[in-house]
């Protein structure tokens, strides 16, 4: 059993001046070696959620809250984001407005100095991490010299600084192009594996996070509606079909079309039980290779 | 209808070329995407069309007739441009009166104003939000909204730049679908996108830009196989290409699809035949 | 000419001497420099400060920038003197308008040099050095950081209305007022959004996490940025001296514009001749 990361009890939280509750009852429990995909629509309470993980919520934001957030063991609800910032990085979604700071090196810096981390140190944890994300190149850059794919690997290193256990990182290559969003996406995959960070990722692109992630959440109107390992979840019936990857969705159609063609024996037509659920493109090819033996 | 003939420009005289002897064609009713990394001048390209930028050599024809001396704001009848973030554009307290500001700034008298108004909110599906500010939209409704608002002067060409940034699955999906209808209706729509998904799926052809100039122009499933192209432009490979290639390493003549039901249909066929083809009974 | 306006205030990382002087040296001077300019009411001296300033831009690589500051500001310099030869009613109102003229042009000199060589970095340094809350420090470096952004936004949305048929310079006055709406409100909507989502990422970084905050640079005094603050002080506490005890200006240093060239004589006398040309 592996230690528990987060756990979150019947969160709740509505914003002043909103009528609706943007969470409700949200209980999840995450471990310290997962790499979580938050999925839902937009505006179902992805972001919600996870600015409750990291006391932006209900410390930043007015409103109601109700719920208790464990982070390792330890009740953070009267934790303000500074306190817990040495528990949980936090990465924005628009990477040009989360860089405050003239360099990218002193962005780094910036937390560090926030808790007045001698200057030797601060320096000795720059040189750390700009190898880490491999931005040792653009060390002395200015943010806005910088592609969005490197301002994002900056406020990474950023939310690394204080060398927190976890990262919470709330849709981060929606700015960028295709490559540098998979380039992310590997970092983030390094980070979790040879890290031991905790990942808690809400994206779109589904697709392209499903080599990485061990874990999914689905959130429907603020409420959690399914989580857990990924067959589990993309094989539910609480999952939407229209946010299912390709593959399974691919998966899906073949299932339901081979009915129509009733030449199938019914041994072939149960290789599309869901149990068999490919999620990644190596799994259906596996798949296939099976399907591919009822002919002979 | 749309044709650039041997486009160069230039931001400063000392400065690189952003466009290099561009030219293409776009015909009536065509939908198509420009793709290419950061920088390559898609969005340089796209500001030609409406003459918020003119050819520093070159011309720019819009249906048949050079447009070097037109201005902007007689551009905004015949060319809709909606850029990639709706909140730098939208500004007025109603999506009525964000509907209004494109005829009003033409001089159309009220009465006018309010019959476009309705018939764009109707054929947008937004007559419910015509009322409410366009501040407290959320994202998929404000994109919508941004864009009624570019072709409220019945335009008959499109220009969109990254139209389907930030929205979800079934945002995207609503917005591919319109599109796709609103080409068949006759419009010409151009659109600046980074999503290859969105493109594979809703997008019938492509072209190319890399360093100011076209590398490539074609139907989408050509150019999205060529993995060189793809790499060189800073795109991503459409996840079901990938499979397409397995499939095809086993039964050689299944055909190359991007669509889970077209994937599905041609190996479902597929495998009948082979099924019939080796004698095998029910 | 408003952007070009704000690229004299660039910073160039450069690495000049003057850019290695410490900030504090360079702010004491640009105050001083300031007094004194303003303070003098005569031609020669400020000539002899605008001489002594030229070798300064030099050595800060700034001469070039400077000229061109300049000449973009030379319809207001000529304004300066002719308004001041034509309307003042003192004895001398051409060298009043030149001397006017000289301070603004010393003055964009010096201003010039200081943006040029200190780093908006250093400036929130400096300004630390001076108590200052480093909340304010912050948002002065930050408020700089975000120029660039601001201004490649405000292109994007000015397309965007114009690709809807805005026409921006149409129309009298109050029309064009009315036209900055849909242009001003999208700025303001998104300069708010950004700040807000800034307080967010500062707040998840630690934001005043604890009274004693570090920084990975501060400033540091040398020998030679003393030397400077001397230098600075000497010289104004010459220029308190002269000012309290009243000494007289040598007579070389009061030079003005005799009166029979005074640009109102030069006018009548152009405006004569022309007549001349008709009555004739």
């Amino acid at each position: 059993m592996s230690k528990k990361a987060v756990s979150l009890k019947q969160v709740t939280f509505k914003y002043k001046n909103s009528t609706k509750f943007a969470i409700t009852n949200v209980s999840l429990e995450i471990n310290a070696d997962d790499f979580l995909l938050l999925v839902g629509y937009s505006g179902s309470g992805k972001s919600t959620l996870l600015k409750t993980i990291n006391g932006l919520i209900p410390n930043f934001y007015a409103g109601t809250f109700g719920g208790s957030i464990k982070i390792n063991g330890e009740d953070i609800i009267d934790k303000n984001p500074a306190q817990l910032a040495k528990q949980v990085g936090f990465v924005f979604q628009n990477p040009e407005n989360q860089i405050s700071n003239l360099t990218v090196e002193k962005e780094i810096a910036f937390p560090l100095e926030n808790f007045g981390v001698p200057r030797n140190e601060i320096i000795t944890r720059i040189d750390e991490l700009v190898e880490l994300l491999g931005i040792e190149r653009i060390r002395y850059k200015s943010p806005f010299s910088i592609s969005g794919g490197e301002q994002q690997l900056t406020a990474i290193a950023a939310a690394l600084a204080l060398d927190p256990p976890m990262l919470i990182l709330d849709e981060v290559t929606a700015h960028l192009s295709p490559n540098s969003a998979n380039d992310l996406l590997k970092i983030l995959f390094k980070l979790n594996q040879e890290h031991d960070k905790t990942i808690i990722l809400s994206e779109h692109r589904l697709d392209r996070c499903l080599n990485y992630v061990n874990k999914i959440a689905y959130i429907e109107q603020g409420k959690l509606k399914i989580s857990g390992s990924l067959k589990e979840v993309l094989s539910s019936k609480e999952y939407p079909e229209n946010l299912l990857p390709k593959v399974p969705r691919l998966f899906y159609e073949l299932a339901r079309k081979s009915n129509d063609f009733n030449n199938f024996s019914s041994k072939f037509r149960k290789s599309f039980n869901v149990e068999n659920l490919p999620i990644t493109i190596s799994d259906f090819k596996k798949l296939m290779q099976i399907e591919g033996e009822y002919h002979d | 209808m749309i044709e650039f003939e041997n486009v160069s420009f230039t931001y400063k005289k000392k400065d690189e070329l952003v466009l290099r002897n561009v030219t293409f064609s776009i015909k009536k009713g065509e939908l198509v995407a420009f793709v290419g990394r950061n920088g390559a001048g898609k969005t340089t390209l796209i500001k030609h069309i409406n003459g918020l930028l003119r050819p520093a050599e070159g011309e720019v024809r819009v249906n048949t007739e050079n447009i070097i001396k037109k201005p902007i704001s007689e551009m905004a009848k015949i060319v809709g441009l909606a850029f990639q973030n709706p909140n730098h554009q939208l500004f007025a307290e109603t999506v009525k009166k964000e509907l209004e500001f494109g005829p009003k700034n033409l001089g159309i008298d009220e009465e006018e104003r309010e019959k476009i108004v309705l018939d764009i909110a109707k054929q947008f599906n937004i007559t419910h939000l015509l009322e409410r500010s366009p501040f407290e939209l959320s994202g998929g409704e404000r994109r919508l909204v941004s864009i009624a608002s570019v072709l409220t002067m019945n335009q008959q060409i499109l220009v969109l730049d990254e139209p389907s940034f930030g929205q979800d699955y079934r945002q995207k999906e609503m917005l591919g679908n319109y599109l796709k209808e609103l080409s068949d209706n006759g419009m010409t729509i151009i659109v600046v996108s980074h999503d290859i998904d969105f493109i594979s799926e809703y997008i019938p052809r492509v072209i190319v830009l890399l360093d100011g100039e076209i590398t490539a122009d074609g139907a989408t499933l050509d150019i999205l196989s060529d993995d060189d192209l793809i790499r060189k432009s800073d795109l991503d490979r459409p996840i079901l290409l990938d499979l397409v290639d397995s499939i095809k390493s086993k039964y050689p003549e299944f055909q190359s699809f991007l669509k889970e039901t077209m994937i599905a249909d041609n190996l479902l066929t597929i495998l009948t035949q082979e099924k019939t083809k080796k004698g095998g009974s029910m | 000419m408003s952007s070009k306006i704000l690229e004299y205030f660039d910073y160039e990382s450069d690495k000049s001497i003057l850019h290695q002087v410490d900030p504090r040296g360079k702010a004491l001077f640009v105050v001083v420099i300031t007094c004194i300019t303003i303070l003098f009411r005569e031609l020669v001296p400020l000539l002899l400060i605008l001489g002594a300033i030229i070798p300064l831009t030099f050595l800060a690589h700034f001469f070039k920038k400077w000229m061109r500051t300049i000449l973009i500001l030379l319809p207001l310099i000529l304004l300066i003197i002719i308004i001041n030869a034509l309307l003042l009613k003192v004895e001398y109102p051409t060298t009043i308008g030149i001397i006017m003229a000289l301070r603004l042009i010393i003055l964009t000199a010096v201003y010039g040099l200081f943006f040029q060589t200190v780093s908006p970095d250093d400036i929130s340094q400096m300004l630390i050095k001076f108590r200052l809350p480093f909340t304010f420090a912050w948002a002065i470096s930050t408020a700089y950081r975000f120029i660039p952004t601001l201004a490649n936004e405000t292109n994007i949305i000015m397309a965007a209305q114009k690709s809807r048929g805005l026409q921006i310079d149409r129309g009298n006055i109050f029309k064009r007022a009315r036209n900055m709406v849909p242009l001003l409100i999208p700025i303001f909507a998104s300069a708010m959004r950004r700040s807000w989502q800034l307080a967010e990422a500062i707040e998840s970084r630690g934001w005043n996490a604890t009274k004693n905050r570090t920084y990975l640079y501060s400033l540091k005094m040398k020998w030679w940025d003393y030397l400077v603050i001397l230098v600075c002080l000497a010289i104004f506490g010459l220029f308190l001296f002269l000012v309290i005890t009243q000494v007289d200006l040598p007579i070389w240093m009061q030079l003005y514009i005799p009166s029979k060239y005074e640009l109102k004589e030069l006018f009548k006398a152009a405006w004569d001749w022309i007549k001349g040309l008709f009555t004739k």
